[in-house]
């Protein structure tokens, strides 16, 4: 019986292995530097070094090692009945992004490390802001909650099958596997030919219009998904619009932060 | 309650597997297929597919195995096969295997006349060809009756267990080859002469499963026949096969590049 647990967690382990969503972080970093003005591009590699395609993650990988727990709490936006965002304390991503922005701006009075942690929290945080699963909604309190759900495991109509998942971590990971083999390069190529016509909108505004512009972005998700709910072949493959509309927006407006704090 | 137990992990690890298999070449096959033949575009033809895909190719390389789950897709369940005769020959005009549409489309586009389309046609033909040139070079996309070929419904072995040569051929683009990106697949690529490659874009979707049919009889079946233990081969076995899957994968690659050139190209 353990042999076959052993074989099962491996199975799932090498699933999630094949996931390559790093890529998508990856991707959002790669289009965000090429938006960067000549000075934003040069600071980012002053802090962060050449190297700037693997600078994604790293609070994560961090966290996995028990250092900067805190920075768990700062991955999300909550909005309320009217789509404004909340931001009663600095547990949130838009505190951290407003103070992460400001620090960068007056870096002369601050030191390296300072600088380069709030560097990491504009990409990092940036990215997590736009997953719809970060996005918590007044008006649908269990947004606010990794809830299990019904995702559709092939098949169709009567013949449909169904397997429990969790939300967050199918936001994370469940529209990677339409595109194995695809490099951050890939993505980005592709975030240009979808999205790169809304580079402006996307890049104009604030850290806290940027929220309500996410919270009209999950809101109609969240109308009809919930603990429990059915997500459809059809469906999993109509959210990656929105998935991939989440990362297009975080790339360009990581690079709209670094521009604005580097002026 | 152990064995209830037992069942209940057997079927849910069958059920990923069967997930996994039912996904001809895999994503990471139809990826690199779509990926090369978009490489192989010239820039007038590349734009055209973009304008009316709002993507890049190999965005919709997997697509169609999203679609045979979705209605009113599933009709195309049927198109990522084709059937072979008793003689050995490709089946033409059945309208439930994937050539027929091939050509079918190829036909309905020609000569300029998806421009009569509506764009959101345009887009369903190009997702639909994307992925059925793809297929229709996968070795084991060609459909054998057990009746006439009992000796091609048989068993590989992984690890000393069963498993179908379905799957295996199915994924062995990768196979053995790590996280290779579609780029990396590309430089692996043997790359024709312009003359080389119109000989290869010749023919019709029919002739190309026959091609593939004979490359499943002449290469595939005997280089993993019955009892071949996967998890045992040798460099030199694995290298037969990614000889043979490459060389699929090129004919594919130009082959939805020919098609695509055929239909855009002014």
């Amino acid at each position: 019986m353990k042999k076959i647990f052993i074989t099962l967690a491996l199975v799932m382990g090498v699933y999630s292995a094949q996931a390559w969503n790093w890529v998508y972080d990856q991707a959002a970093l790669l289009l965000a530097f090429e938006n960067m003005t000549p000075v934003a591009q040069a600071e980012m590699k002053k802090y962060l070094g050449e190297d700037i395609r693997n600078q994604v993650q790293t609070f994560e990988k961090a966290r996995k090692k028990g250092n900067l727990l805190e920075t768990a709490d700062w991955r999300t936006i909550s909005l309320d009945m009217n789509l404004r965002p909340v931001v009663a304390d600095d547990k949130n991503a838009i505190a951290q992004l407003e103070n992460a922005v400001e620090v960068v701006k007056n870096q002369a009075n601050k030191d390296n490390d300072e600088v380069e942690f709030a560097i990491r929290k504009i990409i990092e945080l940036t990215i997590d802001m736009h997953n719809v699963a970060n996005v918590y909604l007044a008006e649908f309190p269990y947004s606010k909650e990794d809830f299990e759900f019904q995702q559709s495991a092939g098949g169709y109509g009567k013949r449909e099958k169904f397997r429990t998942r969790k939300w967050k971590h199918f936001w994370t990971y469940g529209f990677s596997v339409f595109h194995s083999a695809w490099s951050a390069e890939m993505h980005v190529r592709d975030l240009k030919v979808c999205h790169g016509r809304n580079k402006e909108k996307y890049m104009a505004g604030t850290i806290r219009t940027w929220a309500s512009d996410m919270g009209n972005l999950a809101k109609p998700l969240y109308e009809w998904a919930g603990p429990d709910c059915e997500l459809s072949r059809q469906a999993h493959s109509e959210e990656e619009e929105r998935f991939y509309a989440g990362v297009a927006r975080a790339a360009y407006r990581i690079a709209a932060l670094m521009n604005e704090a580097t002026k | 309650m152990n064995k209830t137990i037992l069942r209940l992990l057997l079927v849910v690890v069958a059920t990923m597997f069967v997930a996994e298999r039912a996904m001809a070449w895999e994503n990471v096959g139809h990826a690199v297929i779509a990926y090369n033949a978009e490489r192989l575009l010239d820039p007038e033809v590349k734009a055209k597919c973009r304008h009316y895909l709002k993507a890049s190719i190999p965005f919709y390389a997997t697509w169609m195995d999203q679609a045979r789950s979705i209605e009113p897709y599933t009709v195309c369940d049927k198109w990522h096969s084709t059937n072979i005769d008793a003689k050995n020959k490709v089946v033409v005009g059945k309208p439930t295997t994937g050539a027929y549409h091939i050509e079918r489309i190829r036909k309905e586009m020609a000569n300029g006349a998806y421009k009569t389309m509506s764009d959101s046609l345009v887009k369903i033909n190009l997702q639909y060809l994307i992925h059925m040139v793809g297929d229709h070079h996968c070795p084991v996309h060609v459909r054998w009756s057990k009746k006439s070929h009992p000796q091609f419904h048989y068993n590989l072995l992984n690890k000393g267990k069963k498993r179908r040569p379905h799957g295996f051929w199915d994924g062995s683009i990768a196979f053995r080859r790590g996280k290779w990106t579609a780029e990396k697949h590309f430089e692996n690529m043997q790359l024709l002469s312009p003359k080389q490659a119109k000989k290869m874009q010749k023919g019709t979707a029919y002739d190309w499963t026959q091609e593939t049919a004979d490359v499943w009889r002449k290469y595939c079946f005997p280089a993993m026949p019955e009892g071949t233990d996967i998890s045992k081969m040798s460099e030199e076995d694995v290298a037969t096969v990614h000889a043979i899957v490459d060389k699929q994968v090129q004919r594919a690659a130009y082959r939805l590049a020919g098609v695509l050139t055929e239909i855009f190209k002014e």
